[in-house]
């Protein structure tokens, strides 16, 4: 490593924990590096002490609590035949944000200094690698070593194995990054979303042909078993059966296959013809979303501070003037006060959700591309527009309008896109229990809507908001989004089948709650501390 | 010491900012470079510090050609070249003081004493010592344009490419600002200034280029300036002289 990356990294290090809400509130603006690496260290420490030396002591010590091996199995094989395709795409993501979404200005300020293109590639590129492996560190590593454990698996396996997992999550992004790499200099002008739209048409193609493979007795070993369960999954329900026996020959592979590119290119057409539809609807409720906030505000500006001070007398006077101030930026803010509704709403329905479309691979892979597409609708409205027309202040609070507006866009677009196929769905699998299915659909799109403002909020939580003089500092954001949202859209259903399989086996099964339980609540907790961030950080530009 | 031979660049297909545009520069030696806005001056010092590429022509740094140079090669060349942009996009999370040790490190002053003792220098000079231990972020857009002329001077660069370097500056910064540009100069620091203030370009440069829609329409002194008119339309100012031009 060259010095100049070395200290390219260094200054991206202190950039990242002077940026940090809750290292900044603690120790001010100015906190040192030494300090920021004591305080990594501490944490880095406690965190491994919590979630892989306590399982490691638990279970040396207490190993007759041993879970039910077989509730585990499921959620173990996902996790391991998930991590490599996972990882891959990840690193596919990367490569493609390293070449086609790169921040110039960024890179342009980098370049004025001594720093020539041959640095600032490999710092990128260190960067991700970086990046890849603390999520690895943080998330995965722990929850392997839960997970082999709870199969019973001695320490020294356990730990080897984990080792062995990271190793490959690396390998598997690296490859992903040199794959996008390599495609990339042969296809210079493809985008980001173009390059994602095909890479999951082409693995629900694979997933398809070894499916396929399986049925006719091709893949046998040590792997059988994930294709037993996978296959268990596809005849679950009714649809899947009419899946079933659309790959179960060679001419209901074939046609499988004409499907899926079928429905490939349609999506992408239509997407293009339903783009400017969208957008006249858009306006035409965007002047109404408008008018409806300024009648809103109106009311909530009848709302004054001393009728609410006087209304809350009987709270001590220094929390009262807090809480008041607080419930007139809330109110007075409706667009911030909807969105909170929205999340709250939005969890008790993700949690009433353990038969939606998580458990059936077709489902999943409806809800996959459903959410990719409505996820740009209010990517849109945040990273892309008008990022290089506004000045950031301004950006902002018309972004948070734009929203709300979108919000109804994209159910409309939900229903649109979704509803038609799932009518088809629904006639196919010759199962008239309708209510049930509306269920689904509704749920489903509930979900993709719940996500998609959840990917929104993360991208303000990640994003640099920066009151610069141009636009330019958001760029960043839709890349950094976007990867949230495919991670999210991977661990969201993981965790609601984790969800399913621990009331499946039974509460009884003391010892797999607490288990699944740590993980669960990691993925709630980071989506809700980002969600704070997020708000917080669009709130202050207001 | 710089050689700008044929240059032209285009951001899209239809338009070129800049057309095959040539000048050469010495050692210790000032060029104005006078254009409206839009009129490529900001696209030459981004090409000459290898910001940017060209779509075609050559630019020799000490006889290097910086879009044929080896990185490490291109690395030393770029070690001598100082630039400020227009807009002050310094690495507001750090302290000005954090921020001139990281620039001089860049620019390869490994030796850590001397470092310091530089910037503590640097500091005192451009009026920052009451800043120097505070976030950058927090600073007002003349002070961190102090900052920025103050990291750029800390190894003394052979080329200083200063694009609007005075926008943001109150009378006493553009005072340090101009004595220190004519100490550079003296010492060999050849120096190009992009700028709209024509009466500071008068008054440092030793020649003026003046670029209309990426195209050169004068190079020369100021006196070769005022010769190229008739002494009907003689002026004094540059001012004069440049509206007559871009008018023409």
């Amino acid at each position: 490593m060259s010095h100049i990356v070395s200290l390219l990294l260094q200054q991206d290090f202190i950039k990242n924990a002077r940026k940090n809400i809750i290292l900044k509130s603690i120790f001010g603006d100015s906190i040192s590096i030494q300090k920021v690496l004591q305080i990594n260290l501490v944490l880095a420490l406690l965190y491994f002490l919590l979630t892989s030396v306590f399982p490691l002591f638990v279970f040396t010590h207490f190993s007759s609590f041993l879970p039910n091996v077989e509730s585990i199995l499921p959620f173990y094989h996902f996790i391991l035949n998930g991590i490599i395709p996972l990882f891959i795409f990840f690193g596919l993501f990367v490569g493609a944000i390293l070449v086609y979404n790169i921040n110039i200005d960024e890179n342009e300020q980098l370049l004025s200094l001594p720093v020539v293109i041959d640095d600032l590639v490999r710092y990128r590129l260190i960067d991700v690698i970086i990046a890849n492996l603390k999520s690895y560190l943080l998330f995965f590593f722990p929850l392997f070593i839960w997970l082999y454990l709870a199969m019973g698996w001695s320490v020294g396996w356990v730990l080897l194995i984990a080792v062995l997992s990271c190793l490959l999550a690396l390998i598997s992004y690296l490859s992903g990054i040199y794959l996008m790499l390599l495609v990339a200099k042969k296809i210079p002008n493809l985008s980001v979303e173009k390059m994602f739209i095909n890479s999951f048409i082409v693995l629900g193609l694979l997933f398809a042909v070894f499916i396929n493979l399986f049925k006719n007795g091709y893949i046998v070993g040590g792997e059988t078993s994930v294709w037993t369960w996978m296959e268990t999954i596809l005849s679950s329900s009714s649809i899947s059966v009419w899946v079933n026996s659309m790959v179960a020959g060679p001419l209901g592979l074939l046609l499988y296959l004409i499907v899926l590119s079928v429905c490939g290119i349609l999506i992408s057409s239509l997407w293009k013809m339903s783009n400017k539809a969208l957008y006249d609807i858009y306006y035409k409720i965007h002047v109404s979303a408008d008018k409806t906030m300024k009648k809103i505000k109106r009311i909530t500006y009848g709302v004054s501070f001393e009728k609410l001070n006087t209304f809350l007398h009987f709270i001590p006077s220094f929390p009262r003037i807090i809480i008041v101030k607080d419930i007139l930026s809330l109110i007075r803010k409706p667009n911030l006060f909807i969105k909170v509704v929205i999340f709250i709403g939005g969890l008790i329905l993700l949690i009433n959700m353990k038969y939606s479309s998580v458990e059936n691979p077709l489902l999943l892979a409806l809800y996959f591309s459903s959410m990719f597409v409505i996820s740009r609708l209010f990517l849109g409205a945040v990273g892309m527009e008008q990022s290089n027309i506004l000045n950031i202040k301004l950006l902002v609070p018309r972004a948070a309008k734009y929203l709300s507006a979108r919000i109804q866009i994209a159910m409309f677009a939900s229903l649109v896109l979704l509803i038609p196929l799932w009518i088809l769905l629904v006639i196919s699998s010759a199962d008239f229990a309708i209510l049930f299915y509306f269920y689904r659909i509704i749920s489903m799109v509930l979900n993709v809507i719940i996500i998609s403002v959840f990917v929104t909020y993360f991208s303000a939580a990640f994003a640099e908001f920066e009151p610069g003089k141009t636009g330019d500092s958001f760029t960043g954001i839709y890349p950094m989004a976007m990867l949230l949202y495919w991670g999210l859209s991977f661990l969201v259903p993981l965790f609601f089948y984790t969800l399913d399989s621990v009331i499946i086996s039974g509460v009884s099964n003391f010892i797999s709650t607490i288990i699944l339980f740590p993980t669960g609540l990691l993925i709630f907790v980071s989506i809700i501390i980002c969600y704070i961030f997020g708000v917080r950080r669009i709130r202050d530009y207001f | 010491m710089l050689k700008i031979t044929d240059i032209s660049k285009s951001y899209n297909k239809k338009n070129f900012a800049l057309k095959n545009l040539s000048f050469e520069m010495k050692r210790g030696s000032i060029l104005a470079l006078l254009g409206h806005n839009g009129a490529g001056k900001s696209t030459t010092l981004r090409i000459i510090a290898g910001m940017i590429g060209l779509n075609s022509g050559q630019v020799l740094i000490d006889g290097t050609d910086i879009a044929k140079a080896e990185p490490e090669e291109l690395r030393k060349i770029k070690q001598n070249i100082g630039f400020i942009s227009e807009t002050t996009n310094l690495l507001d999370y750090l302290t000005a003081w954090e921020y001139i040790f990281y620039i001089g490190k860049m620019y390869g002053i490994e030796d850590e004493k001397l470092l310091t003792q530089k910037i503590e220098k640097l500091v005192q000079e451009f009026n920052i010592v009451d800043a120097k231990e505070k976030i950058i972020k927090e600073f007002s857009s003349g002070l961190k344009k102090r900052i920025a002329l103050a990291s750029i001077m800390i190894n003394s660069p052979d080329l200083l490419l200063l694009d609007e370097p005075t926008v943001y500056l109150d009378p006493i910064g553009v005072k340090i600002f101009k004595k220190y540009l004519k100490e550079l100069s003296s010492n060999g620091t050849a120096i190009i200034l992009a700028t709209h203030q024509l009466d500071i370009a008068e008054k440092l440069a030793d020649k003026i280029l003046i670029i209309n829609e990426g195209e050169k329409l004068f190079k020369g002194t100021m006196e070769e300036l005022r010769n190229s008119f008739d002494s009907s339309q003689k002026q004094d100012r540059l001012e004069d002289y440049y509206a007559k031009l871009i008018h023409n």
